[in-house]
C-alpha cells in the first residue's frame, strides 16, 4: 500500500452512498441526489448484529418444523427442509437436490458465520485479511437472495398441487421461519458498512 | 479511499486499488439498453400473467397455475405473511422497479427533461434492486418441476416461457443500469437545460 493514498475522510469529504458524489463532511444531505449522507452507516455494527441474532433465533424453528405437509390419498406426511432434499436425492435429481442443499442449508449458515466474524473482527481490531474480508462481505451481499428458493418451491407446490382429495399440499410454520431467516440475514448484510474494515489502516 | 475519476475507453474496466472491487466499466449506451429491456419486460410480464405457467394432472384431476397464484395459495391457507412476502418480491417489486425505471429514463433519453421527484425515485430504484427476486423464483420453479415429474404429469404453458424471457430481460435491464453513469447523465441533462435557458 503506497503511503500517498488519501481517503475522503482525511480530506473532510463524505461519499454519498446513493449517487457516489463527494460532499463536504459538514453536510447532512447530498447536494446532487438529496439523500442523507454520513461518514459511516449509523449504528452499523449494532443493527447488523441485531439482525444476525434474529436470523439465528429463527433458524432453529426453520429447521425443526416442517415447511409443508402433503396429503396424498388420505395420508398426511410433513417434510422439513432437509427431508425435502433427501427426497429429491432419492429421486435421483442430484442437480436440483444440490442446488437446494447449497441455497437453503449451506448459504444461511455460512452467511451468518461470515457476518458474525466480520462484526467480531472489527471489535478485535484485526488488521490482517482486510481484502479477504471485503471479498467475503461482497459475497454475502450478493448470495443472500438465493436462499429464498426453498420458500418459493413451497409456494409453487402449494399453488399447483391442489388435486381434489387425491393430492394436496399445505404450507406450515417452518416456511415462514425460513423466510424470516433469509430476510434477516439480508438486512444484516445491508446494515454492515464494509468501510469499517479498512478504518483500522488509518489509525 | 479516493481515486481520480478514470477515463476509460470501450470495454475497459476500473478496479479499486485497495480492495479490488469493480468500480466502473464503459459499455456503450447502457442506459438506453436498460430502457429498452424494461419496456420488453412489461410486455412479457403481461403475457406471463395471463397465460397458465404450469399445469399438473393426475387421474382425471387437473390444476393449472398462473404467476400470481403462488402468492394467492399461501393466502388461502392462512399464511398471509408469507403470501405478502412472495407477492412483494416476485410480482410487486419487479413491476414497481420497471415503472420507476421507465419514469426516470423515458423523459431523460427521449425528451432531455427531468420529471419532478426524480431524485427520490432514483434513490429508491438503486436501493430496492436486490429485493426483486425474479431470477431466484425461476430457479425455484425449475426445482419444483423436477420434484413433481415423478408424482404427477406436468405440462409447461406459454406463461413459463414468457416468465423465463421476462427474467432474462429484467436481469439485463438491471445489469445495464449503472449508478454512476445514471447520475452523471442526469447532471449532463441539467447542464443542457441551464445552457438553453441562458440562450433564451
Amino acid at each position: 500500500m503506497s503511503s500517498d493514498t488519501k481517503t475522503a475522510a482525511a480530506l473532510n469529504l463524505t461519499l454519498c452512498l446513493h449517487c457516489h458524489k463527494l460532499n463536504p463532511s459538514s453536510w447532512s444531505v447530498c447536494s446532487r441526489c438529496g439523500g442523507k449522507i454520513y461518514p459511516r452507516k449509523p449504528k452499523s455494527l449494532q443493527i447488523s448484529l441485531a439482525w444476525i441474532v434474529t436470523a439465528i433465533v429463527f433458524y432453529i424453528p426453520a429447521n425443526i418444523f416442517p415447511v409443508m405437509s402433503t396429503y396424498a390419498f388420505g395420508r398426511e406426511s410433513a417434510s422439513t427442509i432437509i427431508g425435502g432434499i433427501f427426497e429429491l436425492w432419492e429421486q435421483k435429481s442430484y442437480f436440483i437436490a444440490s442446488i437446494i442443499f447449497v441455497a437453503s442449508i449451506v448459504i444461511p449458515i455460512v452467511k451468518i458465520l461470515i457476518l458474525l466474524w466480520l462484526c467480531l473482527s472489527l471489535k478485535l481490531n484485526l488488521t490482517e485479511t482486510l481484502r479477504f474480508r471485503t471479498h467475503l462481505y461482497r459475497l454475502t451481499l450478493w448470495v443472500g437472495r438465493w436462499s429464498m428458493i426453498d420458500v418459493f418451491v413451497v409456494a409453487i407446490l402449494v399453488a399447483l398441487l391442489q388435486l381434489g382429495g387425491m393430492l394436496s399440499i399445505q404450507p406450515t410454520v417452518g416456511s415462514l421461519a425460513f423466510a424470516s431467516v433469509v430476510i434477516a440475514t439480508m438486512l444484516a448484510a445491508e446494515a454492515f458498512d464494509p468501510r469499517l474494515i479498512w478504518d483500522h489502516l488509518q489509525d | 479511499m479516493l481515486m481520480e475519476y478514470p477515463i476509460l475507453s470501450h470495454s475497459q474496466q476500473a478496479h479499486c486499488q485497495r480492495c479490488g472491487n469493480h468500480l466502473m466499466s464503459r459499455p456503450k449506451h447502457s442506459l438506453q439498453f436498460t430502457l429498452s429491456f424494461a419496456i420488453a419486460c412489461f410486455i412479457l410480464f403481461l403475457t406471463a400473467n395471463f397465460f397458465p405457467m404450469i399445469s399438473a394432472e393426475q387421474a382425471g384431476f387437473h390444476n393449472q397455475m398462473k404467476l400470481f397464484e403462488a402468492a394467492y395459495a399461501f393466502f388461502i391457507h392462512g399464511e398471509w405473511m408469507l403470501s405478502a412476502i412472495v407477492l412483494f418480491v416476485v410480482i410487486l417489486m419487479p413491476l414497481v422497479l420497471l415503472a420507476m425505471i421507465a419514469y426516470l429514463l423515458l423523459p431523460m433519453i427521449f425528451f432531455r427533461t427531468i420529471l419532478p421527484y426524480t431524485n427520490p425515485v432514483a434513490r429508491l430504484v438503486f436501493s430496492l434492486q436486490k429485493w426483486s427476486m425474479v431470477d431466484v423464483y425461476l430457479v425455484a420453479m425449475l426445482a419444483s418441476v423436477t420434484k413433481l415429474t415423478s408424482m404427477v404429469t406436468i405440462e409447461l404453458g406459454i406463461g413459463i416461457w414468457a416468465y423465463i424471457a421476462f427474467s432474462l430481460c429484467l436481469s439485463a435491464a438491471l445489469a445495464n443500469l449503472d449508478k454512476q453513469r445514471f447520475w452523471r447523465y442526469m447532471d449532463k441533462i441539467k447542464c443542457h437545460q441551464i445552457l438553453k435557458q441562458q440562450q433564451l
